[in-house]
């Protein structure tokens, strides 16, 4: 398990960049187990993600002592943090200083941040390969959780840094939230391979960022559609560019022609570009474009990682239909209480991804639509049930739509300016991504249920 | 119109503002349209209107309203 310690040897090394400190993997062991020696084994824990030292050390610490961390976004409002906080019962938030948060007493600190601690013991047991849990859709501070194994997070880990060949000379840095299961994943595959994660919570578009690539020579980037979208206006200078050795990108669909550019760009420079599709139900990832391959298969998401098998619930497996994971990185399940974390394997190392695609004959496979109510906006997973239960108590009749970023309300009566604030209140995702429209009609199918295929076609 | 008031009319339009939130103190992530995805729409509405391709270290740097006016100058629009 990347989380426990290895030889001294190689945990004498650097592992964390913070500025211009650096620690080892044996100081950061240490620093972690500090932040959690007073909790209880089997405890879970809700950590306010930041990308900062106190988070990472919080996160590791859990992992260490077996205790159950469930990060969530540092914007959200205490209201939504209480919220999930409770629904778990979970015995202990370490956020910020000022967090009002109903249920919970403020009980001292740990490193930078404040430990707010349940009043109610809850007393049920979790299970006990339970690992982690991280929300659904996190940006709309919805309780509801996957419920990820030890081996689950170990296994999908281990195969993520064989693909990408990781060793100890990578050096990655924060550019993704860590309660992203795609921004987690970059700093587990970095503890994995023992090699170097610079933390910066700058944006690329900030010049602090990249001058912090250049300073500790960055080897690898990851990111999310949108960011690519930003980059490929950038000219990246030759110290920086000599430095990389990986680029990838996960999160969502980048345009065809974007990943071309990217994949002929990187090539040039002798970088490989992986295209990466996961879910944080997969711990997180199903497939990746090999980048030898990445020329050939533009606008495909790859074959399945090392460890799983990917198919389409169509008669042959591979035409179009829902596309089908199975490996040992499967999540358990999902969950919404604290009864539900005392539950073991729901899924039988099977899911079922909501993704519509169908695979060629050398075995990549294409998405060309979404069956669930989720989209990608940004970058962040947004649930458009969630949206819509936000909307209703106010505006009444009202639907939600959505495609790649874009969530796009339709109301019959009110303010449309009015709704918008009302949703931006409760979400963190770029207020860019929404929009709220007024509308004579709300369109219903035969069995009185909103007709969204319909909608979608008019609308979107 | 003249090029000032369509570079107005572009923040008012990013950004879904009324134009009497538009004024000179506004800068990247004092309102929360302005946050990185919507500076890069800004960006992107501005070039469309001036038919003008902004470097990269000319969109890091444009980072108040103001600012912007000179960065229009010096790619030539006239203010």
């Amino acid at each position: 398990m990347f989380w426990c310690s290895r030889t001294p040897g190689i945990d004498h090394r650097t592992f964390i960049i913070d500025g211009d400190q650096s620690y080892s993997f044996n100081e950061i062991f240490k620093l972690s187990e500090e932040v959690v020696s007073d909790i209880p084994k089997r405890s879970v824990i809700v950590i306010e993600s930041h990308r900062d030292l106190d988070t990472v050390c919080t996160y590791i610490g859990a992992l260490r002592n077996g205790v159950v961390p469930l990060l969530v976004d540092a914007n959200l409002k205490d209201e939504a943090v209480a919220r999930i906080a409770n629904s778990y019962q979970a015995e202990f938030v370490f956020g910020s200083g000022n967090r009002d948060l109903a249920g919970y007493e403020s009980s001292g600190s740990a490193r930078g941040k404040s430990v707010y601690s349940r009043n109610d013991k809850p007393g049920i047991n979790v299970y006990e390969e339970l690992c982690l849990l991280l929300p659904t859709s996190g940006s709309t501070g919805e309780a509801k959780c996957v419920r990820t194994s030890y081996d689950n997070l170990s296994q999908a880990t281990q195969s993520i840094i064989r693909y990408l060949e990781m060793d100890e000379s990578r050096v990655s840095i924060s550019s993704l939230p860590l309660h992203y299961t795609y921004g987690l994943s970059v700093l587990n595959c970095a503890l994995e391979s023992r090699s170097r994660f610079v933390l910066s919570d700058k944006s690329w578009l900030e010049r602090e960022f990249w001058s912090t690539v250049e300073k500790h020579a960055v080897t690898d980037l990851s990111g999310v559609p949108f960011m690519f979208q930003t980059l490929r206006r950038m000219r990246l200078s030759e110290n920086i560019l000599k430095n990389l050795k990986c680029v990838n990108q996960a999160g969502g669909r980048l345009e065809p022609v974007l990943t071309e550019y990217f994949v002929n760009y990187f090539l040039a420079q002798d970088i490989s570009y992986f295209t990466m599709y996961g879910a944080t139900e997969a711990s997180p990832r199903i497939s990746y474009v090999p980048y030898h391959n990445s020329k050939e298969k533009v606008g495909t998401v790859g074959i399945p990682i090392d460890i799983g098998r990917l198919s389409t619930d169509a008669a042959d497996g591979v035409s179009e239909g829902e596309l089908i994971y199975e490996g040992p990185n499967v999540c358990l399940g999902y969950g919404y209480n604290r009864e539900d974390l005392t539950l073991g394997d729901e899924n039988n190392q099977l899911l079922r991804t909501g993704d519509i695609g169908f695979i060629d004959e050398d075995g990549y496979a294409t998405i060309v639509g979404r069956k669930k109510r989720f989209v990608k906006v940004f970058g962040n997973s947004v649930n458009l049930d969630t949206i819509e239960s936000m909307v209703r108590p106010v505006a009444g009749n009202s639907v939600a739509l959505g495609a790649d970023d874009k969530v796009l309300v339709l109301i019959t009566e009110g303010d449309t300016q009015q709704i918008k604030n009302i949703i931006l209140e409760n979400v963190t995702f770029p207020s860019r991504g929404l929009k709220v429209n007024k509308v004579s009609e709300i369109y219903m199918n035969a069995s009185g249920k909103p007709d969204y295929p319909r909608m979608n076609a008019e609308f979107l | 119109m003249s090029n000032k008031q369509k570079y107005d009319e572009i923040f008012i339009e990013v950004f879904e503002i009324s134009s009497d939130q538009l004024n000179e103190s506004l800068e990247y992530q004092s309102i929360e349209p302005w946050d990185s995805v919507g500076h890069m729409a800004l960006m992107a509405a501005l070039e469309d209107e001036f038919d003008i391709m902004l470097e990269m270290d000319d969109i890091i740097d444009f980072g108040t309203y103001l600012t912007g006016i000179e960065t229009m100058k010096k790619y030539g629009v006239d203010m």
